[in-house]
């Protein structure tokens, strides 16, 4: 009974090993089908076709042909089933042929039959080789995946899309955080993002990381370098035209003379783009009528202009690109020269140490600069103009610069012949005075002396500008005037020029200043109806303040500028 | 009589020579050779209309190029002329201006005769400025208005360049488009976690059972066979092997003996390597070649290229299908064709992902021969690809692939464990290709075993 049992729970223990054989199989999609051979009765058939399967099985494994010899095997198995050597077989060859988890089925379906079967001691053998190739295909699927995971960063690397390599890198370090090129191609991001600090972070991980003291060569250089950037973000700004680095405290940039960047003066950063900071310029005339309201734009959209003009990579290349943009050429860090398509060009003479000379194939302009170290030999980097030629809407004008101890301006004389009315070469002289490192009034006076031919009128007129600041130091009002405005006709003007000139001041006597020259304005010429206007022209005092820059039309006399900061 | 109706002309002839004597040449003196000159400028000698006397002034004018310089003096000429002209016309005894030509600037040279101090400056100024002056009381005294051409032409200049007369001040170039920040893949680290050069091994060194024998013992590792007791279980390999599967000699005699402890049946296998493209952990950070970047076509150049090659090969085939009458034949043809297309498309999308230093990028970009191109596909697809790839016949164009294969590629390419042959991956690389969709990730992939099957 006990024995008819054993060969009920064998029998069916020979059908689930087969079921489970088979799905085994047809799973792993073997180039041969397996046998579908039904379960037969022992008979000397039987015994004679298992032994030639087995045998046939044994030759095939021989011959390194695994699925063929898997095929006989498991047709022996179906023929005998469960014989422990057949088992046994089955799971070396299909562990040869590397289906680990079939094997394990073999394996598991012997241990289960025969705990202490003959061949026990290779089946702990191949239970561990199955145990260990597992472990080697994990090992190998997550080697997959990370290298899946490494090669699609760099390919986003590659496309320049840096937030997504950033990320993909990340992760990467995530699943090993001992890799040392994960953590290094992080910084590599960083560093391309302008985010140093983190570069620098993640290149000292690296070096703990990296093992190899070959691939650490130049990393300590490049941490170095990229401090040195973190320290200039920290104290240098950049030129708003060329993108050249400048000491904070530099007044003009070197190298094209753009400025000025007062970025630590009050009234220079009076024109914030925060909320609640306005700017308004109101201009009356000589009786004190208001002329009219002008709302200044503002100029410094990250609050300040220091924090506006602060150096970074990114800011620089920009500024770089929008130049070279408009057709302007950088050797290294120098800005050089321009053309356009139509052969027109301008080229910036570059002395050693600053600009020293533009000239413009167009016009033919020659633009001259003159300038001294503001500090011991220029090692600071910053350079104060002694001379200056400039250009503002077409006019020409040459400015002259002297400093203070300080290195602050202290007076700016300016020399221009006024293309835009009569030709007169005309001077005008700023003096600045500064109380508590702040500028508190600009007296300035200008005048010219006319041509014989036109009755040799003589002009002269005092300026001044005055500042108040609030209890933070903020200007809270600047304002121009105009105190006194002469013009004085030495003689008759020669033969039709008095006529023209009687048109204009038909109350004009020799030797007697022009009555109400304030608000008639210095009339020059007629040029048909209109007459010719030698304006009161603040324009080339641009160091002065960003909100004076104008021409005082005639009759105007005073403008004041009322500032509000944000609270 | 002859004789005295020419008199007016030589005298005429000679007072102009004798004028020409006495008019100064209207330069500056010579700059020393060989230095360079970058200010030019021109004499006037201007015509006063009220003393009927010349007078020279040559510190009112300075140029950057001669060119300029050339176009200012015209156009002094050409205003002055205009005047003049005018003033002639209606019976006024009036001179031109006499203008040097453009030379090279002494004024500023110091040592020069001509140097000009800046009051000396501002008194040629001056005077042009007075004689400007008279010459315009001149025009509005003969009724000419203040606001007319002539008028104006007087103080006519050349234009300013624009560039120059932009504020000192400029504001920071808005946020526009970003800046392209340029990055090169062969500056990344490549990742040495991944055992590249140690592929795993499955070694097995269990020898099988022998059906009714005693059963086998376990092995012992050949090496340790005298040091370690029998039945030490031998420590699983990761030999770095080439991909065989070597019967060992003992495995030729089938015996009923049990196996010898050496084991019967080694088999290695080699999977792939993961990590596509990337050099040996050796290797330095940067990849270096030897072929300078400007020479090498840019990746799009090369898939460009190949592909349309490929493409025209396809037409032709296309063509030639058209002769045939077998419908069915045709249509297999074109289904070859539309496959084969769709690999090109993939094709190309690969060599552009793969970038122009990649293998797959060169390798194309070498191809330059029909035996080079089919070397290429052999080693992409399998060498019997190559007959279908380039068929003598259109029919040749139909290509058979394992069912299997066809369903399932992915499994076969993915496959470590060597139940797939070298020419079988090939197989599925091409089936691979042929699906219309295939995603970036997939791109990425498939580009890695390509470079894998071209390393």
């Amino acid at each position: 009974m006990q024995n008819a049992e054993c060969k009920i729970e064998k029998k069916l223990l020979a059908a689930f090993a087969f079921c489970i054989l088979h799905f085994a199989f047809s799973l792993s999609a073997q180039d041969v089908p397996p046998p579908d051979v039904p379960p037969a009765a022992p008979s000397a058939a039987v015994d004679e076709e298992f032994e030639t399967a087995v045998y046939t099985g044994k030759k095939f494994a021989e011959m390194g042909d695994y699925a063929s010899a898997y095929e006989h095997l498991s047709k022996a198995n179906s023929l005998k089933a469960d014989e422990p050597a057949v088992l046994y077989n089955i799971g070396v060859v299909l562990a040869r042929a590397g289906r680990y988890s079939d094997a394990q089925g073999a394996v598991d379906r012997y241990l289960q039959l025969f705990p202490n079967g003959v061949e026990k001691p290779n089946i702990v053998l191949l239970q561990r080789e199955l145990q260990f190739q597992r472990a080697v295909q994990k090992k190998r699927q997550q080697d997959q995946e990370y290298a899946d995971l490494f090669n699609r960063a760099k390919f986003h690397y590659g496309r320049g899309e840096l937030a997504d390599a950033l990320r993909l890198f990340t992760q990467a370090e995530q699943l090993r955080g001992h890799d040392a090129a994960a953590v290094y191609n992080q910084a590599l991001v960083y560093e391309k993002q302008g985010d140093y600090a983190k570069a620098v972070d993640r290149f000292r991980r690296y070096l703990e990381l990296e093992g190899d003291p070959e691939a650490k060569i130049g990393v300590d250089e490049r941490i170095f370098n990229l401090q040195r950037e973190l320290e200039d973000m920290k104290s240098k700004i950049v030129c708003s035209f060329c993108g050249r680095k400048l000491p904070i405290g530099a007044t003009w940039c070197e190298r094209c003379w753009h400025g000025p960047y007062h970025v630590q003066s009050p009234v220079w950063n009076t024109r914030s783009c925060a909320d609640g900071a306005s700017a308004t310029r109101a201009t009356y005339f000589a009786d004190q009528r208001f002329n009219r309201n002008d709302i200044l734009p503002c100029l410094w959209k990250d609050g300040s202009m220091l924090e506006t003009l602060r150096y970074s990579p990114a800011r620089q290349r920009t500024i770089r690109s929008a130049r070279e943009a408009e057709g302007w050429t950088y050797a290294g860090e120098v800005l050089q020269d321009w053309s356009d398509k139509s052969g027109n060009q301008i080229r910036m003479v570059q002395g050693p140490q600053h600009l020293e000379k533009i000239t413009s194939s167009t016009g033919g302009e020659v633009l001259t600069y003159v300038a001294h170290a503001g500090d011991s030999g220029g090692g600071g980097g910053i350079w104060l103009l002694d001379r200056e030629d400039l250009v503002i809407d077409a006019q020409r004008y040459l400015n002259r610069y002297t400093y203070d101890a300080a290195g602050r301006i202290a007076q700016q004389q300016v020399e221009y012949q006024n293309t835009a009315a009569c030709n007169h070469l005309i001077s005008m002289t700023a003096d600045y005075a500064y109380a508590n490192d702040a500028l508190s009034t600009v007296a300035i006076k200008g005048g010219y002396q006319g041509y014989p031919a036109e009755g040799n009128p003589k002009t002269d007129w005092t300026a001044t500008v005055a500042y108040s600041y609030d209890e933070k130091a903020r200007v809270t009002k600047e304002e121009v005037s105009l105190a006194s405005f002469n013009k004085t006709y030495d003689v008759k003007p020669a033969g039709a020029l008095r006529d023209d000139i009687n048109k204009l001041y038909p109350s004009m006597r020799i030797r007697k200043p022009i009555e109400n020259l304030p608000r008639t304005g210095d009339l020059c010429a007629g040029a048909g109806t209109a007459p010719l206007t030698n304006a009161v022209d603040l324009r080339p005092f641009y160091t002065l303040s960003p909100n004076l820059g104008i021409a005082l039309q005639n009759g105007i006399t005073r403008a004041v500028v009322t500032f509000t900061y944000p609270e | 009589m002859r004789a005295r109706h020419h008199l007016p002309l030589i005298l005429a002839g000679c007072l102009a020579a004798a004028t020409a004597v006495a008019q100064p040449a209207l330069v500056c003196p010579t700059a020393p050779a060989g230095r360079p000159c970058d200010v030019y400028h021109f004499h006037v000698q201007m015509y006063r209309v009220d003393t009927k006397q010349f007078v020279e002034v040559f510190g009112v004018n300075q140029f950057g190029s001669p060119v300029a310089c050339d176009r200012a003096r015209d156009l002094h000429i050409a205003n002055n002329g205009k005047a003049i002209d005018h003033l002639r016309s209606i019976k006024q005894q009036v001179e031109r201006d006499r203008v040097g030509p453009c030379h090279c600037d002494m004024t500023t040279d110091k040592a020069s005769p001509n140097y000009l101090t800046d009051q000396q400056r501002v008194s040629h100024l001056r005077t042009a400025e007075e004689i400007r002056l008279r010459l315009r009381e001149r025009l509005l005294d003969e009724k000419v208005t203040s606001d007319s051409e002539l008028v104006r032409g007087l103080w006519a200049e050349l234009p300013l360049t624009p560039q120059l007369g932009a504020p000192k001040l400029v504001p920071l170039p808005a946020d526009g488009a970003p800046i392209q920040v340029l990055t090169a893949t062969e500056d990344l680290k490549t990742t040495k976690t991944i055992e590249t050069s140690k592929p795993t091994v499955a070694a097995l060194h269990l020898p099988l059972a022998e059906i009714g024998a005693a059963p086998p013992p376990p092995p012992v590792p050949a090496a340790d066979a005298l040091a370690e007791p029998p039945g030490t279980p031998p420590a699983a390999t990761t030999e770095t092997e080439t991909a065989t599967t070597t019967p060992a000699p003992e495995a030729t005699t089938a015996t009923a003996t049990p196996p010898v402890a050496a084991p019967t049946i080694e088999e290695e296998v080699v999977p792939a390597p993961i990590v596509a493209a990337d050099p040996p952990p050796a290797e330095p950070v940067v990849e270096t070649t030897t072929v300078p970047e400007e020479d090498i076509a840019s990746a799009q150049e090369t898939a460009e290229k190949f592909v349309k090659y490929e493409t025209d090969r396809i037409l032709s085939i296309n063509t030639a299908a058209s002769n045939l009458a077998d419908e069915n034949l045709k249509s297999k043809i074109l289904a070859a064709c539309q496959q084969r297309l769709q690999l090109l498309s993939n094709l190309r999308l690969l060599i552009e992902g793969s970038g122009m230093r990649s293998r797959l990028a060169a390798a194309a970009r070498d191809a330059q021969q029909e035996n080079e191109r089919l070397a290429l596909i052999a080693r992409l697809f399998g060498d019997d690809v190559t007959l279908h790839w380039a068929p003598v016949d259109a029919t040749d164009a139909i290509f058979e692939i394992d069912p299997a294969i066809v369903a399932e590629p992915e499994r076969a390419l993915r496959d470590t464990t060597g139940a797939f042959t070298a020419q079988q991956k090939k197989r599925a690389l091409y089936v691979a290709l042929t699906r219309p969709e295939t995603t970036e990730s997939q791109r990425l992939w498939l580009g890695g075993i390509v470079e894998d099957f071209l390393r």
